[in-house]
């Protein structure tokens, strides 16, 4: 119930009239009061009428429950060979790691083979020789650009947990190194990777391609200045390079599939 | 969940935001067209037809817009055509069975209050019951009769005063 002083406000800012707000206020105040009439019929029977005018195909709308689907589908997709590479791959890196003496954060095996390991998975994502996608593209009510970002969620997310296991494992035998450091010599340098494989991987359209310019790349990196990805100024442009290439990536994808009718 | 979630999601074909809307503005929506037309079955006629209207018109219903304001404005709509197509005059004619007070007096003060409102015109008495006992903002009540905000502040001041103008011929 609104307190007395609110409706006399209300009233005042009606009316514009001290005198009539306080002449009618009792009346206002009494209705107010009055009771809801009791209905003569239960809303049962409407509510089983209207209920039959319910749409009954729902808009499609996205949710977190859509994407873990959409994320459990696209696992099978995903070539095996790329989830047993990565693994090898991590695992390697790691062991030699580990069985190095001094190793130091920005010079493990594991910084290394990551962000490699990783862009080559996710060129591998999008290749035009995939005819067992395109099937499941066409049958998709989700756009081809939604698969491949789940995809390369997968990919990525994979590589990372590989990468963070490796870490952790390497930071008990060798207390001189710390983790956070240790991660962040390989997380920047993978996360820009991939986002550089997935764009060339599609205005390629050739995973073999896109996966030499990456190793290109970031041999010349290395071999160049290992300290680059220190750099907080470095760290930023990364960050938002990758997500322009994944973005662009996507938009490419999803213009090609709305003037084509199919993937590139 | 408010009003324009539980619409959102009849949208979606959820059943059970249909029942909880229904539980939530049923009563409030037949009282305001009780005291529209002062006849009980009517008013249950037209609320029901309101709803009906609803959910044959819920695919236009934008989210966020305020959904209280578009369901009394079909049930507006409602009630003009009712009089409209039945050209019956609205009389004032309250039932004894229509008082729910639990004393004589209660009783007589529930009927002398309604019977005040009865005798305003029913332009001032719709803009009067939705801005004080529905308690919808100006903005809300013009969305239901499709006016103005000036208009729906003079009928307010208009039907205010005529009130004062009953109450001391009551006195």
């Amino acid at each position: 119930m609104i307190p007395e002083s609110d409706l006399r406000q209300m009233l005042f800012e009606d009316t514009e009239s001290e005198a009539l707000t306080e002449a009618v206020l009792p009346f206002i105040q009494q209705m107010k009061a009055l009771p809801l009439p009791e209905p003569a019929r239960s809303t049962a029977s409407l509510i089983e009428q209207l209920a039959a005018e319910l749409p009954r195909r729902p808009r499609w709308r996205f949710s977190e429950w859509h994407w873990w689907l959409i994320l459990r589908s696209q696992v099978r997709i995903v070539s095996g060979e790329i989830w047993l590479a990565s693994a090898v791959v991590m695992l390697c890196g790691t062991l030699v790691t580990l069985a190095s003496e001094y190793p130091n954060s920005g010079g493990t095996w594991l910084a290394l083979l990551a962000p490699i390991i990783s862009a080559v998975g996710v060129a591998m994502l999008y290749d035009s020789q995939q005819e067992s996608c395109m099937e499941l593209e066409d049958a998709s009510p989700v756009g081809i650009w939604l698969l491949l970002l789940a995809r390369l969620t997968l990919v990525y997310g994979f590589n990372l947990l590989l990468g963070a296991a490796g870490s952790l494992s390497l930071i008990v035998p060798h207390p001189q190194l710390s983790l956070l450091p240790l991660m962040g010599s390989w997380l920047l340098p993978m996360t820009i990777l991939c986002g550089l494989a997935f764009f060339l991987s599609i205005i390629t359209r050739s995973a073999l391609l896109s996966t030499l310019l990456c190793l290109f790349l970031w041999g010349a990196v290395n071999a160049l200045d290992t300290a680059l990805f220190s750099e907080a100024s470095v760290q930023i442009l990364g960050l938002l390079l990758t997500a322009g290439l994944i973005v662009a990536g996507l938009r490419l994808v999803n213009e090609s599939e709305r003037r084509l009718g199919a993937p590139l | 969940m408010t009003d324009e979630q539980l619409a959102y999601d009849i949208q979606q074909g959820e059943a059970q935001a249909l029942t909880a809307l229904i539980e939530r503005h049923y009563r409030p929506l037949l009282g305001y067209l009780y005291r529209m037309t002062a006849d009980l079955s009517l008013a249950e006629d037209l609320t029901q037809e309101a709803f009906l209207r609803m959910m044959r018109a819920i695919g236009s219903y934008h989210y966020p817009r305020p959904f209280k304001a578009w369901l009394y404005a079909i049930a507006t709509n409602v009630t003009r055509d009712h009089f409209k197509m039945a050209e019956t005059r609205r009389t004032v004619a309250f039932l004894d069975e229509d008082f729910v007070g639990e004393s004589d007096m209660e009783i007589l003060e529930e009927y002398k209050i309604e019977e005040t409102l009865m005798n305003l015109p029913a332009r001032q008495r719709e803009v009067v019951l939705l801005r004080y006992y529905h308690e919808l903002s100006l903005a809300e009540i013009a969305e239901v009769l499709g006016i103005p905000v000036g208009t729906v502040k003079s009928r307010l001041s208009i039907g205010l005063q005529q009130l004062r103008g009953l109450m001391e011929q009551q006195a």
